[in-house]
């Protein structure tokens, strides 16, 4: 009897493990997939046509429409490590900032991981090429960065120059000629009022913005115009007084927070409102 | 302390106050117009928070018999604030002072419930339910940083305090109103200071010598809610000033609260302007969160004064 009894256990065991190792494998289903916590990155590889090798993506990668099919493993500051490592892909893509803490964790377990962050439309332009190599996708690589380097030749570029100031949250946080977006700005015809200071980003003094006196503002802080042309002291700025700022309403503002072939859309704009700025300046 | 020594305090602290805010207002100020449309509401803001949290923090050490108590280890700040951000997310901005005093008597109501026990209040519990309070507040703030990742920055600055709020007109104005009334508030606190002098000699005592110590409590309850509010809902968490500066100015001129409540006020409100000032010129472009300076100026200030006492 305790034979018999001990053989079923036995079994039982074996089956049991059997059967979770075969849940394991199903999770392994596709050794050769990747997994993208960077919104950007994910979009530049969708465009690469790397779609199908995305095997799990974060919350705020939702661009293509179609990339929300796939399985999300968190959002932009956290994730779900296990799950990542379960999944066991062969490349993981990483932003910088928030995500550096994924990287290293990560690359403890021998995945490799790359960590993408471009800081200007020349890094943009290597980056898309180091994604395209990690991926063989290099066909379309060239493509795409010879539309965006043609989108950017073809700009007319103002004869004024207007003085810009960019808004990125409600407490006059603003970037700098080192990041992305100070890039863009120039590549556009424009000068950052905050461009020369030596760190990407910046809680700018109220009465610094006042005084450089900018003739466009551009302010993607979820502000209405009403709300920034009312604020104390800002009456006598130049673009206020003119009416050139731009907010949420007046650009896709995925297509300059995320460094991504779409960016040409913003780069166009930014030219269009520096160029009617320009107009101005000549009557 | 005598009359005479009194006023001579009272001289010396006001020409402190005049020289500080001259500093403040004028350091490296571009134009006059900079100076009226954006130094000058700052400067209303900071004097107004470093009185208020000094004060409010003065009463609730005073009415509590308890070294630690303050806005933010009460609760009042992080009820507060979590309420006006709310109402900054549901878009009501103009309400967020209104949204912050419901937080701060909410906060205050359910921190007084779990430290009331059968004789009264507890004062150990009272710290205790407050922190706990507070923690429950700001970890929900912090939610709502994964909830609402665009508004991060007002959530941060909220968290850690700053004094860099951007006025409209119309909202500086009701601010205006708002500060008036927070200083008829504060002269209203004064006036029951005799009353908060003979609570603080113990229940029993007070109510032997004909005090209402449970109405004298609900009014001090009501009125310094309305002030942490309008403080909060504009400045976020400022922690320290009102935990620190009350300890410093009853070491120097003693316990009783008539003699120091304005001592008190004035010196919170000078402390605030020179962190900010420190905070908003350290770096020759953008500035610090004033909560770091609060923080670093104050503990060390505090700790040479505790030992030279001892």
């Amino acid at each position: 009897m305790l034979k018999s009894r001990i053989s079923l256990l036995i079994i039982l065991v074996v089956g049991a493990g059997l059967l979770l190792s075969s849940c394991i494998n199903k999770d392994n289903k596709n050794p050769k997939g990747i997994v993208v916590t960077s919104p950007e990155v994910a979009e530049i590889i969708a465009d690469l046509g790397g779609l199908d090798l995305i095997i799990a993506r974060t919350e705020y990668c939702d661009y293509p429409p179609e990339m929300q099919e796939i399985e999300s493993i968190g959002d932009f500051s956290s994730i779900n490590i296990e799950r990542v490592i379960a999944l066991k892909p062969r490349l993981i893509f990483t932003a910088a900032f928030e995500q550096e803490e994924f990287y290293d964790k990560l690359q403890a377990f021998g995945i490799e991981v790359v960590k993408i962050h471009s800081n200007s439309l020349a890094s943009y332009y290597e980056n898309v090429q180091l994604i395209a190599d990690k991926l063989k996708l290099t066909d379309k690589a060239s493509e795409l960065i010879t539309s965006f380097k043609h989108d950017e030749k073809s700009l007319t570029l103002p004869s004024n120059h207007p003085k810009v100031y960019f808004e990125i949250s409600p407490n006059l946080g603003t970037v700098t000629n080192s990041s992305f977006i100070g890039d863009i700005i120039i590549k556009a015809g424009g000068i950052n009022i905050f461009g020369e200071i030596n760190k990407d980003f910046l809680i700018a003094k109220n009465e610094d913005i006042v005084e450089a006196n900018p003739d466009v503002i551009i302010a993607l802080s979820y502000m209405s115009k009403e709300e920034i042309s009312l604020r104390r002291g800002w009456q006598d700025i130049n673009a206020v007084k003119q009416g050139r700022i731009y907010t949420v309403d007046d650009i896709d503002i995925d297509t300059i927070m995320r460094t991504v072939p779409r960016s040409t859309e913003a780069l166009k704009k930014f030219n269009q409102w520096f160029l009617d700025y320009d107009k101005t300046q000549d009557n | 302390m005598t009359k005479h020594k009194i006023i001579n305090t009272y001289l010396g602290l006001g020409f402190l106050l005049l020289a500080v805010s001259f500093l403040y207002l004028y350091y490296k100020v571009p134009s006059t117009e900079i100076l009226v449309a954006i130094r000058l509401p700052r400067f209303i803001l900071t004097l107004l928070t470093g009185v208020v949290l000094a004060s409010v923090g003065n009463i609730y050490q005073m009415l509590l018999n308890n070294p630690l108590a303050e806005p933010y280890i009460l609760g009042t700040s992080s009820g507060s604030a979590l309420f006006s951000i709310t109402a900054y997310i549901m878009g009501f901005t103009y309400l967020m002072p209104l949204f912050g005093f419901a937080g701060a008597v909410l906060a205050m109501t359910l921190v007084w419930f779990i430290a009331k026990t059968g004789s009264g209040i507890n004062t150990v519990k009272l710290i205790l339910s407050g922190i706990i309070v507070s923690m429950i507040c700001s970890a929900i703030i912090s939610l709502y940083i994964y909830l609402f990742p665009n508004q991060i920055t007002i959530i941060m600055g909220t968290l850690m305090g700053s004094l860099n709020h951007v006025f409209t007109n119309l909202e500086y104005y009701i601010f205006l109103a708002l500060v008036a009334i927070s200083i008829l508030l504060l002269t209203y606190l004064y006036f029951l200071s005799n009353s908060l002098n003979i609570i603080s000699t113990g229940e029993l005592t007070a109510h032997s010598l004909g005090v209402d110590t449970a109405k004298i409590r609900k009014q001090i309850f009501v009125i310094t809610s309305i002030l942490i509010a309008i403080v909060t809902s504009y400045a976020g968490i400022i922690g320290f000033v009102g935990l620190i500066i009350p300890h410093i100015v009853r070491m120097i001129c003693g316990d009783n609260l008539r003699n120091n409540y304005f001592i008190t006020m004035i010196i919170g409100g000078i402390f605030l302007i020179l962190c900010d000032f420190v905070a908003y010129h350290i770096s020759p472009f953008g500035e610090l969160p004033v909560g770091i300076i609060t923080t670093i100026i104050g503990s060390f200030f505090f700790i040479s004064i505790l030992r030279k006492r001892n």
